[in-house]
């Protein structure tokens, strides 16, 4: 088990890695930069705490100067009674990188942990329902085990909504469509939880006239092999996803308001598999918002008429540069729209990321750790709160009934949605 | 015998070439774990990343570390200050006379960088949460410092004092490639590194208004 570690540890040692382990100077300023630790001032909240977990090994094991005075950074030999105190430490974090950008020498922690937690889950010490949930990804397609069934269930039921929203019996959601510009990929989240999310997305389609389909094979973009670090698991979700759009000879696959698939499917996949995607991948978001600027979607803010603040998904602002489209959105379709702050790459994370919601031991952790999001979204005043990310709504919402924030939460294209300027037939 | 000013004379080039071969070594075995461009659509410019990561997003207003901890912030520039201060004038040195009115002025920001390290070094003591993320090498790193930056202060003002200035450079020179001052020449490789990323998925954009 510790030689397989070891052998992982040294798989990844690239330069970014090498570089990110060896310039830390233990200054501290990551700890207040962390939300965990701004909730719960303990030391396994501290980022570079975090990372040094690894950073010790690898200096006893890699470094010429680690091997031969290793007390000289209180380094050590990895033993299995390590790697059972890690789980906790690098479990317990969403991979936001708000770390990172405050960092004055840039570390990416989050690379660090994402390892830490590649060798935890080899060595089967993964919290057992994100490992679950993992599992099921691979084998059913889904975490949360959404049947093919269950899916055309679902989309029955809002293809009958959308009929009736756009006064057209005949209006069907296309499936399997071969030559389509767009494959619209949700996440089982949504699907299952957030359905309207999904129709507001299938009616911004539609509403732009453009030429898309879904898939009967691939229903679910999210893949949890990133939260676990595995990247057996993260690249058979994807090999999945970029198979289907490449048998189905689409343009641009579609990612939903899903933060870490975007992530994984728009920015990590090609350097995974090594070559260019044949497509294009963007979130739906990014679509709306050309679609507005082309006309081909019109919105009428009068609609909505509350005071809304938006949370910026880590995955979609921080790490995805996906960060004035939302606000271009949001001016257009609602009437009074409020910043919180700190925005865009310094927004707080609000707890929910990093496969969080798929470990309840660690629920407490959670709710705690939201509460530099929960004291943004108080000092807003705003009444509605929208994001663009399943996972973050999850968090939200719990955030809202645990803090008592009195808002309601909602997706962006919920609003989008709601503002569309529907031609009814 | 051999005098602390004569002894340092001859000791300093066998330093300095410790120095370079070390950290070439040192440098070589990070260069060579190797580096693969990342691939995917640019949504914004890697270069423009690189440039904003090296300047403007380093700017005090820029960091909410620094609005929180201002104090540990100036610490930290006025202690780098008095490191780059201290080096010019020795390598300056080496080529030309400084001007008599120069050399209190170095000596003044070696002053300034010694009571910012001792400030750093007392508050890695004091702060609980430091006490966790501290390791022999963090402390060493700081006194070596400290000795550079006081005797260097020091010389500045008592010239006889030089031997001890001279030693404490060869201290340094030898640390160094050891511990974590050699971040000197990552912390490039980091910010070349985040820009690189940051710029590429269109993230940092400096022309925006400030987030807070």
């Amino acid at each position: 088990m510790i030689q397989e570690a070891l052998n992982t540890l040294e798989k990844k040692l690239n330069l970014p890695m090498a570089t990110y382990l060896e310039a830390c100077t233990h200054c501290g300023l990551c700890a207040e930069a962390c939300h965990l630790y701004r909730a719960d001032p303990v030391a396994k909240h501290i980022p570079c705490f975090k990372a040094d977990t690894v950073r010790k090994v690898y200096q006893r094991h890699f470094t010429p100067i680690g091997k031969i005075f290793p007390w000289l950074y209180g380094a050590h030999d990895l033993t299995e009674k390590d790697l059972d105190g890690w789980v906790e430490t690098v479990f317990q974090c969403t991979l936001c990188r708000r770390c990172t950008i405050e960092c004055p020498l840039g570390i990416d922690n989050a690379s660090i942990i994402a390892t830490a937690r590649q060798i935890l889950t080899q060595s089967g010490k993964a919290p057992s329902t994100l490992a679950e949930h993992g599992r099921l990804s691979c084998d059913v397609g889904s975490p949360l085990g959404v049947t093919r069934e269950q899916f055309f269930d679902r989309i029955a039921w809002i293809e009958s909504e959308l009929q009736e929203e756009f006064g057209n019996d005949d209006l069907t959601v296309p499936i399997d469509q071969e030559d389509a510009d767009y494959l619209f990929i949700p996440a089982s989240l949504e699907l299952m939880k957030y359905p309207r999310t999904v129709q507001a997305c299938l009616k911004i389609f539609i509403a732009a006239g453009v030429k898309w389909t879904m898939s009967s094979n691939r229903f679910d973009v999210t893949n949890f092999g990133v939260f676990l670090g595995d990247p057996q698991i993260t690249k058979t979700i994807a090999t999945r996803d970029i198979e289907e759009a490449k048998r189905l000879r689409v343009k641009i696959l579609v990612t939903s308001e899903c933060g870490h698939a975007y992530r994984a499917l728009r920015w990590e996949a090609p350097n995974w598999f090594q070559e260019e995607l044949p497509f294009e991948v963007k979130n739906v978001i990014e679509l709306a918002d050309e679609w507005m600027a082309q006309g081909k979607i019109k919105l009428d803010s009068s609609v909505n008429h509350k005071s809304v603040t938006y949370h910026d998904p880590c995955n979609i602002t921080r790490n995805g540069g996906v960060i004035e489209e939302p606000r271009r959105l949001l001016h257009a379709s609602v009437q009074e729209f409020r910043e919180m702050t700190p925005n865009r790459e310094r927004n707080w994370c609000c707890g929910g990321g990093g496969g969080f919601h798929s470990m309840p031991e660690y629920k407490d952790v959670r709710l705690q750790s939201g509460l530099m999001k929960a004291n943004q979204v108080k000092a807003s005043g705003a009444k509605i709160l929208a994001t663009t990310c399943a996972n973050c709504q999850l968090q939200l919402n719990d955030l809202n009934e645990h803090y008592n924030l009195g808002v309601e939460c909602v997706s962006v294209t919920d609003l989008i949605a709601d503002a569309l300027v529907v031609q009814r037939s | 015998m051999f005098t602390l000013d004569q002894l340092t004379l001859i000791v300093f080039p066998f330093a300095v070439a410790w120095f370079i071969t070390l950290m070439i070594l040192r440098t070589a075995v990070v260069l060579r774990r190797g580096y693969k461009t990342e691939l995917g659509l640019e949504k914004g410019s890697p270069r423009r990343g690189v440039l904003y990561s090296l300047t403007f997003s380093m700017l005090p207003w820029k960091k909410d570390s620094v609005r929180r901890h201002p104090l540990t912030y100036a610490a930290g520039m006025g202690m780098h200050v008095g490191i780059f201060a201290t080096v010019f004038f020795a390598l300056g040195n080496r080529f030309w006379a400084w001007p008599d009115f120069a050399i209190p002025i170095f000596g003044a920001c070696a002053g300034v960088g010694f009571i910012s390290a001792l400030g750093l070094f007392l508050k890695r003591n004091m702060m609980s949460y430091m006490k966790p993320i501290t390791n022999p090498d963090d402390y060493f790193s700081n006194l070596v410092v400290q000795f550079y930056l006081l005797s260097g202060c020091l010389a500045a003002f008592a010239p006889t004092l030089i031997g001890l200035w001279r030693l404490s450079a060869i201290i340094l020179l030898l640390y160094v490639p050891l511990g974590k001052i050699y971040h000197m020449l990552l912390f490039f490789v980091s910010r070349i590194l985040f820009g690189l990323q940051f710029g590429r998925r269109g993230v940092l954009k400096h022309d925006l208004p400030l987030s807070y």
